[in-house]
């Protein structure tokens, strides 16, 4: 039988926190037949969310998704394919350490 | 014996993080005192960068810190942003009194939240609305303001350990930018990783190195096969710089990282600087939000 989750009942209309997958996941474990996990009314969903929600996914193939609104489904999908891409970095800059408040102080003075 | 710190007079901010350099100087004299008068004589204003920072480290620092010669209107401001007793939220119904009485203010009061709460998501959620109403933000900036709001949050809850966390904000109407500060008294970026046992090796017992791997987007939580946690600061940063041409800046432990137009730059603290716990200072144009602004660019 198929079981329907209705998110903005069950959590809220702005999901924010990685922590709410496990609230889904509680509601669907063992659950071997369809499950639909129901947006209506969802305004949002944070990245982190929304990732932690693909692995959800991931792990139970029986999840589906619906009423998602366009803002909603957009996030969901770019993580769903950030997830697939090799991540590119570019993130050095170089580290400037200071030994004393003094030269700390000069340094941030003139440059900052 | 009870030590005196005559507080200067800090009025602008005028690259990200630049009130530090006073604030350094207070931590610094602070490390071996545990009895402490912070003199405001002769000052009238504070920069909101420098007065929340400043509150949030006499609410986590375990010293006993009062307050002399304050005058009459900094102390009716410093009243109304909760400087020396942040107001504390442990559920949503908590802040719709601050709504009712800061909705025609410019700034919120310094909010201490629990960041465990079952509801913290919707106390996180009022605040931003609380923003957006001081600010008079449009659709276009409400995106990326929820973004960059859930995603630091997200981080302090997942990482820092810490039972609290501050959000303070200030809206700025000449330059139409709103100053929001976010952060926590728990175990650092450093820290975090140290805990997690991931790449230690390239840390050794540099937070400065363990700052650089957080903002490049290094979690301590990846999955064996992808890569796909951790990156909640490093896009926040991109969608903040890159994207709004807003500024950013984080102070953790024993180092900062500050990123603006002009770049990037990663400091090492002196060893007798530290900072219980992680802050993080955004200036979002919120009034001058791109034409082009891509906000799906910026998210991984």
């Amino acid at each position: 039988m198929e079981k329907r989750i209705d998110l903005q009942t069950l959590i809220g209309t702005e999901i924010r926190s990685r922590t709410n997958a496990d609230i889904i996941r509680e509601e669907i474990n063992g659950y071997k037949d369809s499950c639909i996990l129901d947006f209506k009314g969802v305004t949002f969903v944070s990245r982190s969310f929304a990732d932690e929600l693909c692995s959800i996914m991931d792990e139970n193939r029986n999840v589906k998704l619906t009423n998602e609104t366009t803002f909603v489904k957009k996030m969901i999908d770019t993580v769903l394919t950030g997830r697939k891409r090799v991540r590119q970095r570019n993130d050095h800059s170089d580290i400037v350490s200071f030994s004393n408040i003094d030269d700390l102080c000069d340094f941030m003075r003139t440059t900052l | 014996m009870v030590k005196t710190i005559s507080i200067p007079q800090v009025h602008r901010d005028d690259r990200i993080g630049s009130v530090f350099n006073v604030l350094f100087q207070i931590i610094n004299t602070c490390e071996n005192e545990d009895d402490i008068v912070l003199d405001f004589n002769g000052r009238t204003f504070f920069h909101p960068f420098f007065i929340a920072p400043l509150g949030i480290y006499c609410d986590t620092a375990d010293k006993k810190i009062q307050f002399i010669n304050v005058n009459k209107d900094l102390s009716a401001y410093m009243d109304a942003i909760r400087f020396s007793v942040p107001k504390i939220l442990t559920q949503a119904a908590d802040i719709d009194e601050i709504i009712t009485k800061y909705k025609e203010k410019t700034y919120t009061p310094i909010c201490k939240f629990l960041t465990h709460s079952e509801e913290r998501d919707k106390i996180e959620s009022r605040i931003q609305h609380l923003i957006e109403i001081q600010s008079k933000a449009t659709g276009s900036a409400k995106m990326p303001l929820t973004y960059l709001f859930s995603e630091l949050i997200t981080n302090i809850v997942e990482h820092s350990q810490s039972k609290y966390g501050y959000i303070y904000s200030q809206y700025l109407k000449k330059e139409r930018c709103v100053d929001i500060c976010i952060a926590d008294e728990g175990i650092t970026i450093f820290g975090s990783y140290i805990r997690a046992n991931k790449f230690i090796d390239d840390i050794q017992s540099n937070p400065a190195i363990a700052l650089q791997l957080a903002v490049g987007g290094h979690s301590t939580k990846d999955l064996p096969d992808t890569e796909n946690r951790g990156y909640g600061i490093s896009t926040s940063i991109r969608m903040l710089v890159e994207g709004l041409h807003g500024s950013f800046f984080i102070l953790s432990g024993g180092a900062f990282y500050r990123h603006d137009a002009t770049g990037a730059t990663t400091v090492k603290l002196p060893e007798s600087i530290e900072w219980n716990g992680t802050i993080i200072l955004l200036r979002i144009p919120i009034g001058n939000i791109p034409q082009d602004f891509d906000y799906y660019k910026y998210i991984e």
